[in-house]
């Protein structure tokens, strides 16, 4: 039996897939400006420094995001698994006790 | 695509070149406001603009920005995902709604971070298109004007026209430094403002009661 737990599992587990993959988009400090000499050389790296570090820090916030959702994932597949569990008991009891 | 940066850059370099050089000869009057710009710019305007040219790009900025904001769709994602009302009842279940909506908050604030970013990517695009064409706007006008005859030709007052022309080129440099260290800072400000919220307790799950199908 599927239950909506479960399926509500899968989705977060997805969705945590796809979150943070950040690394490729980055078009490299050059495009800034950082390879020109003197002041806008100067403030091209830190545009490319400050969008480097905002990337990084979105890929950090995106993994620790994504663990949080797998673990929500996992907490709803054991909550499931037993309910299932308790159905599967029940059902069980309800067959011996029809045998007996 | 080439800009108008890209097609004025050949004859603007030589001629730039030709400018590097006599200053670097001849120099200045004390008064001359290059000096100051060359402080400010620190860099002589022939070196900047060939090394401005081929590398100051905003389109790759630009494609990086629209690459940002296609990553909040899995944002929304999760967020949906968390925010589907499960068939979870009792003390367990309310606090575990209370923590997927905690989740789907810190996934909205994360969205809206990722968001910023990509604005950030965008206003330095802009800027450095509006660079490239107040430059191209500027070396145009060297290039047709009477100094620029004086500095190819080696006229009497060829050092005199090239400090005129550097004053106008390191003029427009020092403009898009001003302009790019204010968006910047705006940014520094701006994300110095996170949104508030609250310490919140850890999840607990220990007490299942009632799991509804």
């Amino acid at each position: 039996m599927t239950s909506p737990l479960s399926g509500t599992a899968r989705r977060l587990e997805s969705a945590a897939a796809q979150l943070g993959v950040l690394a490729d988009l980055d078009p490299g400090a050059s495009a800034f400006g950082a390879a020109v000499p003197g002041a806008l050389g100067a403030l091209g790296r830190e545009l490319h420094a400050r969008w480097h570090g905002e990337l990084a820090e979105h890929a950090r916030s995106a993994a620790a995001l994504a663990g949080r959702m797998t673990e929500t994932a996992a907490t709803l597949h054991t909550a499931g698994g037993g309910y299932a569990g308790a159905e599967g008991s029940s059902a069980q009891r309800s067959t011996r006790a029809g045998e007996s | 695509m080439a800009d108008a940066l890209d097609h004025l850059a050949g004859p603007a370099g030589e001629l730039l070149a030709r400018v590097d050089d006599v200053l670097a000869r001849f120099g200045a009057a004390e008064d001359d406001p290059v000096w100051m710009l060359l402080r400010r710019v620190r860099a002589l305007p022939g070196e900047a603009v060939a090394a401005l040219v081929p590398s100051l790009a905003a389109s790759p900025v630009a494609a990086a920005a629209a690459a940002v904001r296609e990553r909040a769709g899995p944002y929304a994602n999760a967020q949906a995902a968390l925010t589907t009302p499960v068939a979870w009842e009792g003390p367990a279940g309310e606090a575990f709604a209370a923590h997927t909506s905690r989740l789907a908050g810190d996934l909205g604030d994360a969205a809206d971070a990722l968001a910023a970013t990509g604005r950030l990517a965008d206003e330095v695009a802009a800027w450095i298109d509006h660079t490239r064409s107040r430059l191209a706007a500027v070396l145009a006008d060297a290039l047709g004007s009477a100094e620029a005859v004086a500095v190819v030709l080696g006229m009497a007052d060829a050092p005199r026209s090239a400090s005129a022309i550097a004053t106008r080129v390191l003029a427009a440099i020092d403009e898009a430094v001003t302009d790019g260290e204010t968006l910047l800072h705006r940014r520094h400000a701006a994300a110095a403002r996170p949104p508030a919220r609250g310490a919140v307790p850890p999840a607990s799950y220990e007490r299942i009661t009632r799991l509804s199908f």
